[in-house]
This record gives C-alpha cells, structure tokens and sequence, in this order.
C-alpha cells in the first residue's frame, strides 16, 4: 500500500463530525513535530549555555518524547488527546516552562530556541482549542501564567513589550485556533446532519416507492385469494395482476414502473400525455366495477408525463379502493377542461357505502398513492364521502397553454 | 312506485321473456312477445313496451330490431323502455331519437330496472349515464342550447354522478326542485335528438359525415301516446 493510500486510509472517515477530528488530530501533531524539529537546531547550543546542561537534555527529551507520545496517540485515536490527555500534556508544557527558569539563561529566554519552551507552549495552546470553555480557560491560562514565570526573569524594559506581546500571542493565537475548530465542528455537525436528513428522506421515499409499487398488487393477490370472486371479476384480477408482475420486475430492477401512455401528438412537449390515455390507462382492467368513463371534455388536454404516471397510480389506486371496499354498482370517472379557470378536473364517483372522512383513517392507497403522490406532482386531491352515499374523489391541475 | 302498472315485454332470449315478470311481481305484464312485430300485430293495451334491442338471431333472423323497432312500437302509441346491454352510447342516442323514453341495462339491480320501467311508464324520460356524459359534451359544444343555468348545473352533477342530496346542499334548492329540472331536462334532451340532423350531431361531436347514418333513425316518431 503507497503512502497516499496510506494517508487517504488516515483521512478516511464515516462521518464529517469524524473526519475533522482526524483532521485535526493531524494538524495537531504535525504542528508538534514542527515545534521539535525547530528546537532541535539549538540543541547543542542550548546545552553548551545551560547553567544545568543534564536538566537542559533531559527537559528536551521529555518535551520531544511527549510530542512523539502525542502525535502517536492523535495517529491512532484519529482524534486530539482525551481530557485526561490533555492535563497530561499542559502539565508537561507548564513543568517545562517553571523547569526551563533552571536550564535556560536568561538572556535566551526570550528571541531564541535555546528557550524552546516558549514555542512549546504555542503549539500546546493551539492543541486545546478543543475543550470546553472552562477547561480551554484553565489550560490556556495555566500555560499563559507559566510563560510569564519563564520570561519573569528576563524582563527589562526593553523587552517587557515582547513578553506581553508573546503571552498576547499565546492567548489570542489560542482564541482564534479555538474559533476556527468550533466553526469546522458546526460544519462537520451540519453536514452529518444534512447527510442522515438525504438518507432518511431517501429511505422514505424508497419505502414509499416499495408501498405504491406493491399496494396494488397486495390488493388484487388478496382478492384473487377469494373462493366466491365472479369469474366476470377474476378474469379483470388476472389482466391487472400482469400488469402488477411488470410493473414490480421493473421495480426491481430499478426502471420505470409501467409503459407511459403514449406522448402527446402536436407541437406540445414531447414529454407530455394526453389525459385522457392516462386516464384510460389508469381505468384499465376495472371493467367489472361498472365503470362510466365521461372524458370527451377533457379531449386535448395534456399533462407532464410524470405527473401523468402519478394521475395513471392515483386512478388505478382509487378503483382498487372501490373493488376492495366500496361495494359499488356504478363508478363514473369524468374528466373536464375548465377553461375559465384554467385547469383540469377528473372526478371518480361511486355509489358505494361511503365512509366517514372524519373519523376513518385513510389507507395507504389513498393516503399515499393518490393525495402524496399527486401533490408531489403539483396537482390537487380531495376526498368526500359520506356513509351510505359513496365516495368522490377529485384531482385537479393546471390546464398547459 | 310501480303499483297498477301494465307493461309488454319484448325479448328474444326465452329466459329472460320468462323469467322477468316473475322477478318484477309489482308490474303486471299482459304479454310477452320474441318479437316486435308479434306486439304490434296484437297490440295489446299497456303502459309500456319493454324492449329488447337486439331481436333477431338464428331462429329469427328477419326480426326487426333496433332503432326500427323503437320507431315501429313509438309510431304504434307505445312509450318503449329499452332493456338492454348495448352500451355503446351513440346506438342509445339514436334509439331515444327513435322516440324511445328510457334505457336501462339489463346488468342492473332488479329495483333499478322497476323503477326505470315505471319513470318511463309515468311519461318521465331515462336517461342512463353514459347518455347523461353524452347530453353535457352536446350542450358544452353548442349542440343543445336551451337549457336554464339550473338545469345546466344540475346536468353537470348527474354526470359527475352526484346525488340530489348532494346537489341540493350545494346549490340551496330542494331535491324535488332538482328532480322536476332533470325532468324537464331530460325531455329536452330526448326532444333534441329527435329534432337535430345526426349530421349536426356528428359535426358537434367531433365524428367524421355519415358516421352515425348506421346508427340513426331514418323516420321521426310522432307524438308519444
């Protein structure tokens, strides 16, 4: 495995939330190997000046070794320092500033890595901007006042400016490293919530899609079950029931549900339908429901295909309804162009028992199959029917130009 | 309301010739005939003439039937009930412009099929639904022109399939007020077929000259009796 796919293994993350952190993480402990390789160059130097050359090394090695500990531990968590970690990590940074006043001269303290301490802790503060507020405060505070301890000595009114001038530094570096990770963390956050918002949304429709595909084929399964089904009945079933075998094989495999009803004819859209074949279409195979079709008036009138596919379901959904529920004589299906208004109205009647629309619940067929499905499409659905005197539904739509 | 009711029955299928009164106790059929030229050789008295359309068959290939047999039973004074499963609409227009004053499908509910033979009986024209469909692309083309606003929302009710409850909540008038416009309207309509060219129906409604010539009755009826 290359180093690129290494480090694209590295930055891989299952969430955006996971992804800064191992970011960060990154930053974090490529901003604490540059702060050892950039103590590293005054080593000797340091060593040979120190009034406590061993302490001097020994110091030094423990803030390389804690580096290394750091970015090993960022490596492998793929995120910065747990809590724990990270008192850890100021506590070194605040010993090796109080320590370093026994190791360092004065006069390196300040303009020079022979007091590498001061950089140190920079790279430390940076680390922090993770924390909570009070913690932040607590550390970057601490790092802060131990800076001051280092420079105490070395402060003259020459460089009294500097010393003021670094632990501002220390403290608004930190504030604004701080800033920059809560805003790629709400970013982060927002985007994985965006995300899980996309894959719900698309698990419903999916779900949706799987319902409308089966609904009607559950329907007329569970009617073929029945013993006493009219022949004059079963016969429509098993047309509408090939019908419902292509229509989830395309399902499944991923294609349009049905054959469209042929594009309008004319210098309309091409992608457009005539309503009137949608309307036929959708109507097909109900024979035996006493079907009376009404559609001259709607001669003419096109609709987008995809909401002609929506009509189409919503028709065929509401006979299904009529078959299963309504215990019909007659269902008159009339279609019209209202021209004064600018629209198209399909009406199913039937002279069923009816229900009460405000206490029984509707079923997916209506519920999704006709209101959801036709409202996605920018057409209207409403539902009357009282018991005893049938049901109406009525889809509406704007009449094209 | 179908009591004291006298009616004939003209149907080729003996079933159904024998079968029909039996299952309509409430109308008293005096007679019962395989064809329509039998009736009007015995022209025996009643209310109405329920019909059959289609007549001839193997045993009976000359039997007048259709819109010929309406004309003969109208022009004989008889007001003609068709019972039938004919359904293609322009075939029921050219039978009510034959003079005939009700259809009503033999797939009915045996109530149903009482009730039309009575309303035709009564002088109330039947206007089944696919004709209902019919009537209101005649007027929305300006075939028909002399309905009223109410008789014309009405229409536009009866063929969406709304109830006279329905439509009485809607348009604040009683349903014995709607009743009495559709019956009005529906006389008009018959009356309309039988006045109008099928040439000028044929040119409102889109079809091609002479598509309904197959269809359409040659003689006009005369008054019903």
């Amino acid at each position: 495995m290359g180093r690129g796919a290494v480090l694209r293994g590295r930055l891989t993350a299952s969430t955006s939330a996971a992804g800064v952190e191992n970011v960060l993480a990154l930053a974090y402990g490529g901003a604490r190997v540059a702060t050892i390789l950039q103590m590293l160059p005054s080593l000797p130097r340091g060593m040979k000046v120190s009034q406590e050359p061993q302490l001097y090394l020994v110091l030094w090695l423990l803030a390389a070794a804690n580096a290394a500990g750091v970015v090993t531990v960022a490596l492998v968590r793929r995120r910065g320092l747990a809590p724990a970690g990270v008192v850890v990590d100021v506590a070194f940074c605040a010993a090796f500033l109080v320590l370093g006043t026994l190791a360092v001269p004065v006069q390196d303290r300040i303009g020079s890595w022979v007091g590498w301490a001061p950089g140190y802790s920079l790279a430390v503060v940076v680390g922090v901007a993770g924390l909570r507020t009070a913690a932040w405060c607590a550390a970057v505070g601490t790092v802060s006042a131990a800076y001051v301890f280092f420079v105490a000595d070395a402060a003259t009114i020459v460089n009294r400016s500097t010393i003021v001038g670094n632990t501002l530094t220390l403290l608004v570096l930190g504030g604004v490293a701080r800033i920059v990770v809560r805003y790629i963390r709400r970013v982060a956050a927002d985007a994985d919530e965006a995300r899980a918002q996309v894959a719900e949304l698309a698990r419903r429709e999916e779900k949706q899609r799987a319902q409308l595909t089966m609904h009607d084929a559950t329907t007329i399964m569970q009617l073929l079950t029945d013993p006493t089904l009219p022949a004059d009945t079963r016969a429509q079933l098993c047309e509408q029931a090939a019908v419902e075998v292509r229509r989830m094989r395309a399902y499944l495999r991923g294609g349009p549900d049905t054959p469209r009803p042929p594009a309008a004819g004319g210098s309309g859209d091409s992608g457009d339908v005539m309503l009137r074949d949608v309307l036929e279409s959708g109507m097909s195979g109900f024979a035996d429901l006493g079907l009376e079709p009404a559609l001259d008036l709607a001669d003419g009138v096109t609709v987008d295909a995809e909401a002609g596919e929506a009509v189409r379901g919503a028709v065929a959904g509401v006979l299904h309804n009529v078959r299963r529920h309504a215990r019909a004589t007659m269902v008159i299906v009339h279609a019209d162009a209202e021209r004064d208004s600018g629209r198209w109205v399909v009406t199913i009647r039937d002279d069923g028992v009816g229900f009460d629309v405000a206490t029984t619940a509707l079923g997916t067929g209506l519920r999704r199959q006709v209101l959801a499905e036709l409202e996605r499409h920018s057409l209207t659905a409403t539902i009357a029917s009282t018991p005893g005197l049938g049901t109406q539904i009525t889809m509406e739509g704007k009449l094209g130009p | 309301m179908t009591g004291g009711l006298t009616a004939i029955l003209i149907e080729d299928a003996t079933a159904i010739r024998l079968g029909l009164p039996a299952l309509l106790p409430d109308i008293t059929f005096a007679a019962t005939f395989a064809r329509a030229e039998e009736a009007l050789q015995a022209r025996p008295v009643a209310d109405v003439v329920v019909l059959d359309l289609h007549l001839a068959n193997s045993g009976q290939q000359d039997a007048t039937q259709g819109v010929a047999a309406v004309a003969d039973l109208v022009s004989a004074g008889y007001r003609v009930c068709l019972y039938t499963q004919e359904e293609r609409r322009f075939v029921l227009a050219a039978c009510l412009a034959a003079g005939a004053r009700g259809l009503v499908r033999k797939s009915a509910p045996l109530p149903e099929v009482a009730e039309a033979i009575a309303q035709v009986a009564a002088g109330t024209v039947v206007v089944p639904q696919s004709l209902i469909a019919l009537t209101e692309l005649l007027v929305r083309r300006g075939s028909l022109t002399i309905l009223s606003p109410r008789q014309r929302e009405v229409l536009a009710g009866r063929a969406r399939g709304q109830t006279y409850t329905e439509m009485s909540r809607t348009m604040h008038l009683s349903e014995s007020t709607l009743r009495g416009y559709w019956h009005d309207l529906t006389a008009i309509v018959a009356d309309h077929l039988q006045q109008t060219a099928p040439a000028d129906i044929e040119r409102c409604l889109g079809l091609a000259p002479g598509d309904l010539l197959d269809f359409w009755p040659a003689r006009r009826p005369g008054p019903p009796g």
